[in-house]
């Protein structure tokens, strides 16, 4: 396993890091626990998760993930040896209609990045971590009306009406110093929002965030526009979620397939299965198995290599993908499988924006 | 003639009040003779057209020792000739650091302060003017992806120079009165990000624009840089509305003999890939009854975040064209087909 550092902090963690978003509704407690062992043996010491977690987002699950997390970090007693990142939810899309809000049931409905917000989703993530201390704390998603990230054109929002990034660093400044959260980072994050608050940090000698977790994959490499050379230049480094674009750039998709049990069977979304998205799939596809590579292999060795990229998010249904995805991080691909992949990037780029 | 030309916008946050379109004079003295860019200068200027855009590296394509500096040439004869200095607004571009540029200055490497200087003094002299009102800086000298390729690879900066010694050159050109603003060119998220920061912390000049190419077949700035034009007060200055000409069609059926990419083929809008987008978006123009090229640069004219359009064209019945219909008014039922196109075939050009 490889180690990177986490931003300009002190921390290292692995290549690759572990993904809870489908711990406790598509994977229960005790296969989760079976995946943490699993991971550690592997050499991952980085484990994500967030406060909504798992999904989909709903009322009577919530902060489950992190429950499951916490009570085998107790039975273990090995948090030390973990880096463990949690997220805090910002505030709904505007656009939903009542009665759907998500996030309703979230702080009396009012998540924000605020003062009152962030200090009690910390106490929260913490009592159910069963921990006195989080590794790395990210804002879920920005708190002001932000180019949709799904969307690759740009419409303002002339309504919004942020919490001042200051105020949020602020309170992350506090949190540092009461020693409840070591670094902080950014998540679904555009250019302008990493250029804000390493502004803000810089003016203010308020804490610099060390990372930056975006959707990063083969369909999806919206990143590299404007956000990597931030990170190449800046130390905020990409900590990279759907990296298969979930599940899709294995190739179990294609043809309309949707096996039993599989993410999007159950729970469909347009995202990577849009004509678009399906016919760069089969071109990855066939350059994979063109190498004899397993595609999903492929793709994951892809994300994992980029000079910005800090760690893999990997989530896995089975203990046997999991093993396969850890291992899949550490591959090199050959010159020409990377060519081939600039080359159906060149002619469909960002087909999952 | 149309009322549109005639607005004046705000160029960042700067005082220079600019016109929606802008007369781009790229291959002014390579493609169009210098008697034929006289009367595109007069017909831009008649429209209401204030912004001229150029560059000391001007003609191209294909910038080369022996016609360095000849559109900025053409330029100050058309200036001076015609008396409108004191009413156009001018904005040219010193070159940045690439092998086809070897022959400007002393070799150009880097964008320090003696760089500047002698750059921005041979435009006044080829401009035949005593000030420039926006002096840009055509493409970053350090290692970035903002021009053809949207990948990220770190690549070597090689001597570039630092933003802060850049804009102190600047601020000492303004300061003497031969400049008026600053802009960038063909730059990044970061860059500007450090340029805006530079202009905060050392109280040095904040740039007013960023001129970066931008069409229904590249629209990358949407992704990263839109944010900052309209949260920061910059403009765009969009160029290649055309996609050199590719969405005006007249490439659907082969090559016509007088035409920018059939004397000088370009591989940044003709991969199979902006073909099939160009015929996507020619078809829509043409079942809603609009000339394809009136649909382009009218989609670009449209977007709030984009400031001022450079037109250009190699006839001037084109350029007549062009400015009549730049304002086309885009129904919502053709704006939800090009964002069709746009999630299906997404900036096949960049």
């Amino acid at each position: 396993m490889k180690f990177h550092r986490l931003g300009r902090t002190d921390m290292e963690v692995s290549q690759v890091c572990l993904g809870t978003m489908m711990l406790g509704e598509m994977i229960g407690a005790r296969d989760a626990e079976r995946q943490f062992d699993l991971a550690v043996e592997s050499g991952v010491t980085f484990f994500d998760t967030a406060e909504t977690y798992p999904v989909p987002m709903r009322p009577t699950t919530f902060g489950q993930t992190e429950e499951i997390i916490g009570a085998w970090l107790r039975k273990k007693g090995n948090r030390r040896d973990i880096i463990l990142s949690t997220k805090i939810a910002g505030p709904p899309p505007r656009d939903v209609v009542p009665p759907n809000v998500p996030l309703a049931y979230v702080r009396d409905g009012h998540p924000r990045l605020d003062r009152a917000n962030i200090r009690a989703a910390v106490e929260e993530s913490l009592r159910r971590l069963g921990t006195d201390y989080i590794d790395l704390l990210q804002p879920h998603w920005p708190d002001r009306a932000t180019n949709d990230l799904k969307k690759l054109g740009y419409v303002h929002d002339p309504d919004d009406d942020p919490v001042p990034i200051e105020e949020t660093l602020e309170v992350f400044a506090e949190l540092i110093a009461e020693g409840k959260v070591r670094a902080i980072g950014l998540s679904n994050e555009t250019a302008w929002g990493v250029g804000r608050y390493l502004s803000a940090s810089e003016r203010l000698g308020l804490p610099r965030v060390a990372s930056i977790s975006n959707a990063y994959n083969l369909l999806c490499r919206t990143f590299e526009i404007g956000i990597a050379e931030f990170s190449h230049r800046e130390d905020v480094g990409l900590l990279a979620y759907s990296p298969l674009a979930m599940g899709a750039l294995s190739g179990k998709y294609l043809d309309g397939a949707r096996p039993e049990g599989a993410r999007l069977s159950i729970h469909p979304h347009p995202r990577y299965t849009r004509p678009a998205a399906v016919r760069a799939t089969q071109a990855y596809v066939d350059v994979a198995r063109a190498a004899g590579l397993d595609p999903a292999v492929m793709a994951l060795a892809y994300v994992a290599s980029r000079p910005f990229t800090t760690a893999t998010i990997i989530g896995a249904s089975s203990l046997d993908q999991l093993r396969t995805d850890i291992s899949a991080c550490s591959i090199d691909l050959p010159t020409d499988v990377l060519n081939a992949i600039e080359a159906i990037h060149a002619d469909n780029s960002n087909p999952g924006p | 003639m149309t009322a549109f030309p005639r607005q004046r916008r705000r160029l960042g946050t700067s005082d220079l009040l600019v016109s929606p379109l802008s007369l781009g004079t790229m291959t002014f003295g390579r493609i169009v003779t210098p008697d034929e860019a006289h009367r595109q200068l007069s017909l831009a200027f008649d429209s209401g057209i204030n912004l001229l855009d150029t560059a000391e590296m001007y003609p191209a394509p294909e910038p080369d020792a022996e016609t360095f500096g000849d559109t900025e040439r053409i330029i100050g004869d058309w200036l001076k000739a015609s008396g409108r200095r004191a009413d156009v607004v001018i904005g040219t571009k010193v070159a940045g650091p690439a092998p086809y540029t070897r022959h400007i200055g002393s070799g150009r490497m880097r964008f320090d302060g003696p760089t500047i200087r002698e750059a921005l003094e041979g435009s006044l002299r080829r401009l035949r003017t005593d000030y420039v009102d926006l002096l840009q800086l055509h493409w970053p000298d350090r290692s970035t992806n903002a021009l053809m390729q949207l990948g990220y690879v770190p690549g070597d900066d090689g001597d570039a120079a630092a933003i802060e010694e850049t804009l102190e050159a600047i601020a000492a050109l303004i300061a003497e009165g031969k400049v008026r603003a600053v802009g960038v060119s063909n730059e990044t998220p970061w860059g500007i990000w450090r340029f805006l920061e530079a202009a905060g912390r050392a109280g040095l000049p904040r740039i007013a624009s960023v001129s970066n190419a931008y069409s229904l077949l590249n629209r990358a700035a949407e992704v990263g840089l839109a944010e900052f034009l309209h949260r920061d007060a910059l403009s765009l200055i969009a160029y290649q509305p055309l996609g050199m000409g590719m969405l005006s069609g007249k490439y659907e059926d082969g090559a016509p003999a007088i035409a920018r990419l059939t004397q000088y083929p370009h591989r940044r809008y003709t991969s199979p890939a902006c073909q099939r987008a160009t015929s996507r978006y020619v078809g829509i123009a043409r079942r809603h009854g609009i000339a394809p090229a009136d649909m382009a640069i009218a989609f670009v004219t449209s977007r709030p975040f984009v400031t001022s359009t450079i037109i250009a064209a190699t006839r001037i019945a084109d350029l007549r064209a062009n400015i009549a219909g730049a304002a086309t008014p885009l129904p919502p039922e053709l704006l939800a087909e090009i964002e069709a196109v746009h999630a299906d075939l997404s900036n096949p050009s960049h």
